[in-house]
């Protein structure tokens, strides 16, 4: 009887939004804090308008950044956020996405005639393009993203994830794509996410339609072409009218006409999408046909007309995505072209050849996803991209671009608090980021998340100790000094509305100078450490590292140093372990079978009506166990994170899916 | 470190990704001046001239004649026992062409073959090495009007702009027949449209002169109007119909491509009908039904020598169809309409020699100064003469034999292909490859997609015209 609802509960960890909370608060990907006073201390910043700062403090408050210096001393009313080891820089821009938008945004051009199979119902137009527009498919310039973009919208969470904190965003259809705008890539409403709205006309050349004109390259030129033609007409036309009606015929009203004129005046810029040699001088010439004002996307080969884009002017919204060979080794397969094989090596060079010959260039994330798209940065770099042009062209060259350099792309006093915190260097493959602020309101990392069973136990510093325990999901705690034992009240786990899911915080009083005060400790917690300070009277106090001590009876004595890195005092996981995982308010039996060898895990997870799955890449460090399972879900491959802490025979722990977090318990039956 | 930056050197030298060899070549053409000695030139309009000597300078013939000397410095090549034949025009080609047809529309005049050349096909260099310097790049054969046409020199490895041919008339493709009306086909993802016959092509052709010599008065009216001082708004400009009126003009030429000889006579007939001049009759392949008509018409044909039956409306062909018309009086070429046959126009030219009894010279000119007239482009090229562009090829036999292969190919003067350095440049190409292959990017996965199938090749030989494609390959 209960295995439906249980099922029902599996599919929303799995395959939809969590929406029965693990916790006490529900934790919707993407919300973000509302704005209030940061500062994050001891810092490297990478202010991008200056040169970088190595130790330093950055203050935000209502969304802007008010200080940023070495020698700035925090407010008091603001909540620190200790940057020791970390680097700090402008929230990343990504010059051209398709963020923002919801799911059911249709993948088939949306205005026009629409020529769908009968068999296939038409998909319904987007709102934003004209539903009787005459105009052949994929013509759309009437369409603004700003109309369309969405706080919950596709792609949102990932670049956020990633360090993103706003886009320039066009939906990816069409000819005539519409105009874009910017936009945030967090926010309660639509409104508080479009940033400059309309930014840019859009225009790929490209055919769009099955088999109605045009189906041929030959037919988009002259489609647009006719286009441009006709809104110059209908600009004469208007202008006519307007100055003296009488004895002429009124002119239509043309909304898709009418969005090409502010980019025939040169008001607005033109966006071409364009990566090979010939689209993008194909596109050049057009602009010039028209006198536009053009700026590439995409720009896979831009290096070789680099010369020609910096006498037009032209800037270029380069793609991170760099071709690679994507195929394995075959005898049997004709060898690649040489020209395939020159323009992989040669794509490495775009950004530092557009740097030397001085033209500007943003990078995007030319449909990778966005962590990865950060990562090939540094294959610029390693191919002569200088270090700070290349953090230049993912924060203050787009936002100068897109006439918003008053507003993004640096640490700047009066500027939009949009930065990221990050553990390594920006585009280093293991970096971790730690901190991601958008219009001054903190990020909520998922990658950061911590479970009740990661925090549970005991935690030791000088003459302290913290004991957290677990019951019912619900966390309980005490800290000792000497004999005296203080409750820890409001103990939470990245549960407030401003902490980041890597913090710990709890209110105890304590006694200072004779009394007893209110001491707010806020920390974060590493696998083996809690760091963190009390905040007595809106003073930080010293720094605090709490290191894990074992817990439980047996062998207490002898592993008071537990560092799980050492090695020798690894639990054994091996056996089946009963578990139980725990969604709100119910549960739903797994057997999870482990073998292990050394410090590696393998085994098998056994989840309800997701069958049995093996375990990838599990590890054992200390009483803690990581491990990845890929389960299939409605057609859907979904990475789960297990992890867990053994003692004795008993384990407990949680799995994490994209979607959410549940924490499980479990028995080893002998 | 070193090697990496001659390779980094080498990859933005070669543009266009082209072969190494145009590169090698690039850096030898600042020789303004060439001088070819002891050749047998086969002028075509000035008779065949032996051991004689032809100077190069600036691009142009300079002179001919015997023991002509080259000042310091020129490229002086020794052609004795070797033929020079000026550049071989091909009226009919579909190379460097990312779209051949736009194929939804009956009338696709305002299409531009400009907007979609694509300087980098490799098949460029091939007609290079069959002695073609001169391309006419025409619209595919979908509709009864097609798109504009686009004249080209070979330039291989220059910027697109370089590859017009300077002052080419302009022209426009036509199609008659079983392509335009597809009543014997479908298109894949194409609804049927109109027209369905012959006659709805005649009459959609019709339709669409009717509506340019509407729209020419519209803009006579509006420009006088405008002489009037009277404040009018212009016309919308439609550049479906501008194209048109250039035809009606005389200012456009009309390549209709056809088969039949009903329907040859039926757009002649249209076309005197509204004053214009069909251009070139295109594959013409009943020409022979009708040479004297055709010839009164002074329309050029442009054949195959002996391809047919790949289509009904192909059945009625012969061998003798270009000796024929040639005969009536009619200005014939002959034309490649495929990247394949483009490297052999030559051997093309020798088989109408043999089945229409022609002498050497007429079969030269089928692919020389007859297309060069056609086009409209005979003052520049088509034949060897002082001041016309040196466009030209070294052979090292006759070319009408079927041992003749082309050493050399000049554009403009310039050496595009080089059959010596074309072979002393594949060691350094296998050497760039093996560097490029050990490139991070180039190296296989470890794992993932099973390897493409290998991309269809290039069949031997094609059943039917190439008309009908959409893309090129």
């Amino acid at each position: 009887m209960v295995k439906p609802t249980l099922f029902v509960q599996l599919c929303l960890l799995l395959g939809g939004a969590l929406s029965i909370p693990v916790f006490a608060q529900s934790e919707r990907p993407g919300d973000v804090a509302p704005p209030r006073a940061y500062a994050i201390v001891n810092a490297r910043l990478f202010p991008v308008s200056s040169p970088p700062i190595a130790r330093g403090t950055i203050v935000i408050r209502n969304g802007l950044i008010v200080a940023v210096g070495a020698d700035i001393k925090p407010p008091a009313d603001a909540r620190q956020l200790d940057g020791t080891d970390l680097n700090v820089y402008p929230g990343l821009i990504d010059a051209v996405s398709h963020v923002g938008f919801q799911a059911s945004t249709p993948s088939t051009p949306p205005t026009g005639v629409l020529r769908a199979a009968p068999s296939t119902p038409p998909p319904p137009a987007p709102a934003g393009a004209l539903a009787n527009s005459t105009r052949p498919t994929g013509f759309q310039p009437e369409l603004l993203s700003a109309e369309l973009v969405r706080p919950n919208g596709e792609g949102l969470e990932p670049a956020r994830q990633a360090g993103f904190t706003a886009a320039l965003t066009i939906p990816r259809e069409g000819i005539v794509m519409g105009r874009s705008a910017v936009i945030a890539l967090a926010g309660s409403t639509p409104r508080d996410m479009v940033i400059r709205t309309p930014v840019a006309l859009h225009i790929t050349f490209r055919v769009v339609s099955g088999s109605g004109y045009p189906n041929s390259l030959m037919g988009v030129f002259s489609m647009v072409r006719q286009a441009f033609l006709d809104a110059q007409q209908y600009q004469a036309h208007w202008a006519a009218y307007r100055a003296n009606p009488r004895g002429l015929k009124r002119p239509p009203d043309d909304p898709s006409l009418e969005a090409l004129l502010p980019a025939l005046k040169r008001e607005m810029p033109v966006v071409f999408h364009a990566d090979t040699e010939r689209e993008i001088i194909r596109a050049l010439d057009f602009a010039q046909e028209f006198n536009l004002q053009p700026i590439i996307a995409g720009g896979r080969e831009a290096d070789k007309v680099a010369n020609r884009l910096k006498a037009a002017q032209a800037m270029v919204l380069l793609s991170l995505n760099v071709p690679k060979r994507n195929t394995t080794f075959s005898p049997e397969a004709d060898p690649e072209p040489l020209s395939l094989l020159r323009a992989r090596v040669a794509a490495l060079k775009t950004a530092p050849v557009l740097h030397k010959t001085g033209v500007s260039f943003a990078f995007q994330t030319g449909g990778l996803t966005p962590a990865e798209a950060i990562t090939n940065i540094k294959k610029f770099v390693d191919n002569g991209l200088p270090a700070d042009e290349a953090l230049r062209a993912v924060t203050s060259r787009p936002a100068e671009i897109f006439g918003l350099a008053d507003r993004l792309g640096t640490l700047e006093v009066g500027k939009v608090a949009n930065l990221i915190a990050v553990r390594g260097d920006l585009w280093d493959a293991k970096r971790k980021l730690a901190f991601a602020f958008i219009d001054g309101a903190m990020v909520n990392l998922r990658g950061q998340n911590v479970s009740p069973a990661d925090v549970s136990g005991t935690w030791g510093t000088q003459g302290l100790k913290l004991t957290v325990t677990r019951s019912n999901n619900q966390l309980t705690g005490n800290i000792r000094i000497g004999a005296q034992e203080i409750a820890l009240r409001e103990l939470r786990l990245g549960l407030d509305e401003d902490a980041s899911l890597s913090t710990i915080r709890f209110v105890a009083d304590l006694p200072r100078d004779g009394v007893t005060k209110t001491a707010i400790f806020t920390g974060k917690y590493h696998s083996e450490a809690l760091r963190g300070s009390f905040l007595i009277d809106g003073r930080a106090e010293p720094e605090l590292t709490f290191k894990r001590e074992a817990a439980g009876t047996a062998g207490a004595a002898d592993s008071t140093n537990s560092n799980g890195a050492a090695g020798d005092d690894l639990f054994d996981f091996t056996g089946t372990w009963n578990l139980l995982v725990s969604f709100g308010p119910q549960s739903l039996p797994a057997t999870l079978t482990l073998r292990q060898t050394g410090a590696n895990l393998s085994g098998t997870l056994a989840l309800g009506p997701l069958g049995s799955v093996e375990l990838s890449s599990g590890k054992v460090t200390g009483h803690r166990l990581e491990a990845r399972v890929q389960v299939d879900f409605g057609g859907r491959s979904v990475e789960l994170q297990l992890s867990g802490t053994g003692n004795g025979n008993t384990i407990e722990g949680s799995v994490t899916s994209p979607q959410g977090t549940a924490a499980f318990t479990g028995t080893r039956p002998q | 470190m070193r090697s990496c930056f001659s390779l980094w050197c080498f990859v933005f030298a070669s543009l266009f990704g082209a072969l190494l060899s145009t590169t090698e070549l690039q850096a030898q053409q600042n020789t303004k001046v060439t001088l070819i000695k002891h050749a047998t030139l086969l002028t075509v309009t000035q008779g065949d001239l032996e051991n004689t000597d032809l100077l190069i300078e600036n691009g142009k013939i300079a002179k001919i004649g015997r023991g002509l000397s080259a000042p310091s410095g020129a490229r002086i090549i020794d052609a004795t026992g070797k033929y020079v034949l000026p550049g071989i025009i091909d009226c009919h080609s579909h190379s460097m062409l990312d779209a051949v047809n736009e194929g939804s529309l009956s009338v696709t005049s305002m299409c531009r073959i400009r907007d979609v050349l694509n300087p980098n096909d490799v098949d460029l260099y091939r007609a290079l090495a069959g002695g073609v310097t001169t391309l006419n790049l025409l619209h595919g054969s979908a509709n009864a009007i097609g798109g504009q046409n686009q004249v080209v020199k070979i330039k291989y490895g220059r910027p697109i702009e370089e590859f017009l041919f300077p002052d080419a008339p302009p022209g426009i493709k036509f199609a008659l027949g079983e392509n335009p009306k597809r009543s014997n086909f479908r298109v894949p993802g194409q609804t049927q449209r109109y027209p369905n016959s012959r006659m709805g092509v005649e009459e959609i052709i019709r339709d669409a002169f009717v509506r340019a010599q509407d729209y020419k008065r519209q803009w006579d009216d509006y420009r006088a109007a405008r002489a009037r001082n009277e404040n009018v708004p212009p016309p919308r400009r439609d550049l479906q119909l501008e194209p048109l009126v250039e035809v009606l003009e005389g200012k456009r030429y009309v390549h209709a491509h056809c088969y039949r000889a009903e329907e040859i006579l039926m757009l002649m007939n249209l076309a005197e009908e509204f004053g214009f001049r069909v251009r070139t009759l295109q594959h013409v392949l009943e020409g022979y039904k009708i040479a004297r008509e055709i010839a009164r018409h002074r329309a050029g044909a442009s054949a195959f020598a002996d391809f047919w039956s790949y289509k009904v409306e192909a059945y009625d062909a012969i061998p003798h169809d270009a000796a024929l018309m040639m005969r009536a009086g009619v200005l014939v070429s002959l034309n490649s309409d495929d990247d394949g046959r483009a490297r052999r126009l030559n051997m093309e030219a020798a088989r109408v020699m043999k089945y229409g009894d022609l002498t050497e010279n007429e079969a030269l000119r089928l692919i020389t100064i007859n297309p060069a007239i056609q086009l409209g482009i005979d003052r520049r090229v088509g034949s060897l003469e002082v001041g016309k562009d040196a466009d030209l090829a070294i052979w090292t036999a006759h070319p009408l034999s079927v041992y003749a292969r082309v050493e050399t190919t000049f554009v403009d003067g310039e050496i595009f292909f080089d059959r010596q350095a074309d072979l002393a440049q594949r060691e350094a190409l296998a050497k760039e490859r093996a560097e490029l292959e050990a490139a991070e990017v180039n190296r296989p996965q470890g794992s993932g997609a099973p390897p493409p199938v290998p991309a269809g090749r290039r069949p031997a030989y094609r059943l039917g015209d190439s008309c009908m494609q959409t893309t090129k390959e």
